[in-house]
């Protein structure tokens, strides 16, 4: 999840299109497998959880608010997940286990680490990268023409 | 036992303490002052005498000229001296060069006014020092649960990786011209960035004192030079001030960074345009105040500034007896506190 909080973070504090498009390039050269295939379903809106509700995060925060709100925040009680992790066990998990991974997640991970995971979980990442600039990046880092990326991207699907 | 009350008090002019005649980082002119730290809102020019560790009264020297008191007295640290039978001792706060906290005794009641302080190491400052007493004073600029600080060699890697990632762009980096600037430098230092940094005009006599006390910053550079030269791939340390000043329209297509407690806060770092917030603080983070307060477990807490609620609702939580003084006059701003 680290490195893909920081490309969200670096992505909604970078206006410039260049710049998104060099953050997007560099993360996917740089991520493994099948991480980056990930991020690049959630860049473009391909990645969506059906068992994972908005309203679920309220609860699983409500489940922690008392008392603990003012308990310090304990790192590393849990490992923290990678996002193929992340992603992986949402899309096996039935409704009612989704409170509890997300509880586990979000004790876990760091402030941007929860950000991401909320941004994931509700849809849209809202950090000003469009469907196309992602593909741009990605023709960038393989080298090819971004009309190759799009002849073949609707018989892709997300690893 | 004494009143604690009857020791250390707050006063319009700052905490005071009535057997011995003092103030601690009076907001006024006064008679005696001992100062924890030279940021200017602890530090004030115009006291009759001043007692502080060598730094802090260079410090003020550099920033207010050498008359900037009466009269001044040299601490080390942990030397202890005497008014009117109460005892003065300086121990290390770990918030900047020279930073104490000011340890109060009299009557066998032990008073810590521990100033400014951040319990993470701090290359440029010795670790700040845990000291038994029966009352903490402590500020609260951080406390809230939010302020969670990432590790700052963390902070430190995502700027050099920017500046790898973007080597046509100028990174400039908004940092306090005392303290925080100087723990940028060695933070780079230690991660290992050895080209020249360059440095805004306002930085230079706070850098040539650091290194006057054995900080060694490594190679600077004038950021401010007539001669045309485009800065890319450089990384320029600033005031905040002059990050969105015209000053910044010299460099090659500036990358604003800012370091402070405040980024983590998104909003702030959008506020300012910042695109690469850095989250470093010179103050305690929540988990720092809270552990710091479990550790030294004082009879009472007492909160001169800063965000008090969420920390008095923790001591109550914790069994330890709290007062807000809301002192007035001190940077809540992190502006440079």
């Amino acid at each position: 999840m680290r490195a893909f909080a920081n490309l969200l973070d670096r992505l909604a504090f970078t206006p410039q299109r260049n710049g998104k498009l060099t953050l997007v390039r560099e993360y996917l050269r740089e991520a493994p497998d099948p991480e980056r295939g990930f991020a690049l379903a959630a860049l473009t809106g391909n990645l969506s959880f059906d068992a994972a509700k908005p309203a679920m995060i309220r609860k699983a925060i409500e489940a922690r608010m008392d008392g603990e709100l003012f308990a310090p925040a304990k790192p590393g009680a849990n490992r923290e997940p990678e996002l193929s992790e992340v992603v992986e066990a949402l899309r096996s998990a039935k409704r009612a286990d989704v409170q509890a991974l997300l509880e586990r997640w979000l004790d876990a991970l760091d402030a941007d680490g929860r950000w991401a995971l909320l941004k994931l979980l509700t849809g849209g990442l809202r950090v000003g990268v469009s469907a196309r600039l992602a593909k741009l990046a990605l023709a960038e880092m393989g080298g090819v023409d971004v009309s190759e990326i799009d002849e073949v991207w609707h018989g892709q699907h997300p690893p | 036992m004494p009143k604690p009350e009857s020791i250390v008090c707050p006063s319009p002019a700052g905490l005071y303490c009535p057997p011995g005649d003092f103030y601690i980082d009076p907001v006024r002119p006064v008679g005696r002052a001992v100062i924890t730290h030279g940021h200017s809102d602890h530090a004030r020019a115009g006291h009759g005498a001043v007692a502080a560790t060598a730094e802090t009264l260079a410090i003020m020297a550099a920033r207010y000229g050498e008359e900037f008191a009466g009269a001044t007295e040299t601490l080390r640290y942990g030397q202890t001296i005497e008014r009117d039978g109460v005892e003065v001792t300086l121990v290390p706060a770990g918030h900047i060069l020279g930073s104490a906290q000011a340890v109060v005794r009299h009557k066998g009641m032990t008073i810590v006014v521990s100033g400014d302080y951040k319990r993470r190491r701090d290359p440029t400052c010795p670790a700040f020092e845990p000291v038994a007493c029966d009352v903490f004073v402590t500020e609260a600029t951080f406390g809230i649960p939010v302020f969670c600080f990432p590790p700052d060699t963390d902070e430190i890697a995502r700027l050099l990786k920017s500046v790898a990632q973007f080597p046509e762009r100028t990174h400039l980096v908004g940092a306090y011209a005392l303290g925080k600037a100087q723990r940028i430098v060695r933070l780079l230092r230690e991660a290992g960035y050895e080209q020249p940094i360059y440095m805004h005009g306002a930085m230079d006599s706070m850098n040539a004192l650091y290194e006057r006390f054995g900080i060694e910053l490594g190679p600077l550079a004038a950021a401010t030079t007539d001669k045309k030269k485009d800065f890319a791939g450089a990384i320029v340390i600033a005031p905040p001030s002059s990050i969105d000043d015209r000053w910044s329209r010299r460099f090659a297509d500036p990358l604003p960074a800012f370091a402070s407690g405040w980024m983590r806060v998104r909003a702030r770092a959008r506020q300012r345009q910042v695109e690469l917030p850095l989250v470093i603080s010179d103050h305690a983070d929540w988990n720092e105040l809270t552990t710091t307060l479990s550790e030294i477990k004082p009879g009472e807490v007492w909160i001169t500034h800063g965000n008090e609620d969420a920390l008095l609702r923790w001591c109550t939580l914790n069994d330890l007896k709290a007062r807000a003084l809301s002192l007035v006059g001190y940077d809540a701003d992190e502006g440079e506190s």
